[in-house]
């Protein structure tokens, strides 16, 4: 779907509709900040998909000005889960044995740029917004997570639930031992 | 080959290990000294492996790799032949190669200009005739060829030793061992895609875990055998490897877990585990080509799958993940992991994405069993680290009554053994003993 395409439904956007959104993304970080992955999953769908895909150096096209293209996204992934496998790792993180997050790290996600526009079904909302996971471990290491994400979030009689999450990190190499939190 | 060596550093080096093995010194985990000399006498006439064949399976198809901390530009000329250059220069050394992977006619110098072909030659130099004579001689003004490269299953190793011993007779027995993941098929195996991060650790961690460490996976990865109470997959697999596990040492280096199943398991012997294939089509896959496995690996090797192994020095496999890597080194306390997932080439689609599914959920950074093997690896490396620590050897005494199999080559015992480490440390102190 392309913005220029979709510009009479933009309009319709209600500022309440994106002050939902805006709280919405707040309350999921302070979920996941908080480590409270049990109802961080009450707030996806049911049939969520949730993909984090590898980054790579590629040559940009000429004449052709996407720095992320589909073809690049669509490759192997560092997360390509489901809501059954994300409640596997929610409970892992949960036994008090997934060494790499016990002790605990610190977490903090600072989610910005929030942009909505009408999903292709109806009741959906796509949602683009950044994210910056800033993420302090042990005695002093620290990673950054910088990165946009691409929702969807679908308005239910519960309020919204996030339906896909594709999450574009800048990063081409990780430069971490673990990815132990959600994005 | 011969480096300017501290004479002092010289001199230690047939003290870090003990004669049998048994006694490892910490300074092969961190000490900078060491790890120079390696780049040389490790890195510098190891066949070391840089991808698979199926990423580049045309004419100008390109993908950047590393052998050690070097990076290489790996191609297929015009001829078809895989070609492995230094990505660098010959004239002022800056990377003549940018991307990750590509389809390329010549690799072009954005420094001044100097241009190659796929196969490496020089064929242009911005000006040339303003200021080189007439004859001028380009043919020694190419990129440097990496002068050994060779294939095993589509698996490309390059070897900076022109004189060393061909990659099969350096495979050795390792050959039967792989031939039961990525051998199964007439069409062999392709890549789905390369994961790549950063470990703190020696390159030499991630190596030692995949060559036979079974010990570590009930307190590493306990948390993994906790979180689906009723699903017993994963309790399943781990006692399979327990229960029909052999930790096999092979000469060069080489080695690790093998199940050898009971002749009387047909489920067992199926790839992967049983998690994977109760997805819908996938179990009926394996199912569907066994017969074929079957005849291709003969008798006794029908019954053999590969749970971890590691062929020396750092290409590391997990059969029931479909995965293969390499920890690159990146200075005495840092690792650079490149992952691949392998799927037979002509499986279905859906059999595709469930193998790549699994692999990520369980591998990789993102994965509920490497996330913890990294908190280890890292602890291992800062942990022995300090002055007094240091100066404390490591103990790989575990497994002393590992002999020869009736079946199986090599030299095996049971998977609380560490002869398959004490085998990969003496290989590399052979290795490093030799200037």
């Amino acid at each position: 779907m392309t913005e220029s395409s979709n510009q009479a439904e933009n309009a319709a956007i209600s500022l309440e509709e994106l002050h939902e959104v805006e709280q919405f993304l707040y309350r999921e970080a302070r979920m996941l900040d908080d480590r409270l992955f049990m109802e961080w999953l009450g707030l996806l769908a049911d049939d969520c998909t949730y993909r984090v895909p590898t980054r790579e150096n590629v040559q940009a096209v000429r004449g052709q000005d996407a720095v992320t293209t589909e073809d690049e996204l669509a490759g192997i992934a560092y997360f390509e889960d489901d809501k059954l496998t994300l409640m596997g790792k929610a409970m892992r993180l949960g036994t008090g044995t997934a060494w790499g997050e016990n002790p605990p790290s610190r977490t903090r996600r600072l989610v910005s740029n929030v942009e909505v526009l009408r999903g292709e079904a109806p009741g959906e909302l796509l949602v683009y917004s950044n994210l910056v996971l800033h993420r302090s471990r042990r005695v002093d290491e620290t990673s950054q997570f910088v990165g946009q994400r691409r929702d969807v979030l679908r308005q239910t009689e519960k309020g919204l639930l996030l339906a896909r999450r594709v999450v574009v990190l800048d990063m081409n190499i990780c430069d971490s031992s673990h990815m132990g939190n959600f994005f | 080959m011969a480096r300017g060596v501290d004479p002092a550093v010289e001199k230690d080096i047939p003290g870090l290990l003990s004669e049998d093995g048994t006694w490892v010194s910490r300074r092969l985990f961190f000490d900078p000294d060491l790890y120079e000399i390696e780049k040389h006498r490790v890195f510098g006439r190891s066949w070391l492996m840089v991808g698979h064949d199926t990423q580049i399976p045309n004419p100008g198809d390109f993908f950047l790799s590393f052998m050690g901390e070097e990076s290489v530009i790996v191609v297929r000329d015009n001829e078809g032949k895989i070609r492995v250059h230094l990505n660098s220069c010959p004239h002022r050394g800056m990377p003549v190669c940018r991307e990750d992977r590509g389809h390329a006619r010549t690799f072009f110098c954005v420094y001044h200009g100097w241009n190659f072909g796929r196969d490496g030659a020089l064929v242009g130099i911005p000006n040339q005739r303003a200021t080189y004579p007439r004859d001028f001689d380009k043919s020694n003004l190419g990129l440097f060829a990496v002068p050994r490269v060779e294939t095993y299953h589509g698996l490309i190793f390059a070897n900076h030793d022109a004189e060393a011993i061909s990659l099969e007779d350096s495979l050795g027995d390792m050959k039967w061992y792989l031939d039961t993941s990525l051998g199964r098929r007439e069409g062999g195996i392709e890549v789905l895609g390369v994961q790549k991060w950063r470990v703190g650790t020696n390159w030499k961690v991630p190596a030692e875990n995949m060559v036979g460490d079974v010990a570590h996976a009930p307190a590493t990865h306990s948390s993994v055998f906790q979180i689906v109470p009723g699903d017993p997959s994963f309790d399943l697999a781990l006692k399979s490897v327990l229960e029909y596990g052999r930790n096999v040492a092979l000469p060069g280096g080489h080695g690790g877990t093998f199940r050898v199943y009971p002749k009387d398991d047909s489920d067992g012997r199926l790839p992967g585990e049983a998690v994977m294939r109760a997805t819908p089509g996938v179990g009926e896959y394996f199912e569907s080509v066994q017969a074929e496995a079957e005849e291709r690996l003969g008798e006794v090797r029908k019954h053999v799958k590969i749970a971890t192994c590691m062929t020396f020095p750092n290409l590391c496999l997990l059969g029931s993940n479909f995965t293969f890597r390499v920890a690159h080194p990146r200075g005495p306390m840092k690792s650079e992991i490149w992952s691949w997932v392998f799927v037979d080439r002509d499986a279905p689609q859906t059999v595709k994405d469930t193998l790549r599914k699994f692999y990520t959920l369980t591998f990789g950074p993102g994965g509920i069993f490497e996330q913890d093997d990294g908190e280890n690896w890292e602890g291992v490396t800062y942990g022995s680290s300090g002055v007094e620590a240091s100066t404390h050897p490591f103990h790989y005494g575990a497994g002393l009554d590992a002999g020869p199999h009736p079946e199986l080559p090599g030299t095996v015992s049971s998977v609380y053994s560490e002869h398959t480490q004490r085998n990969m440390y003496r290989r590399w102190h052979d290795l490093m003993l030799q200037p």
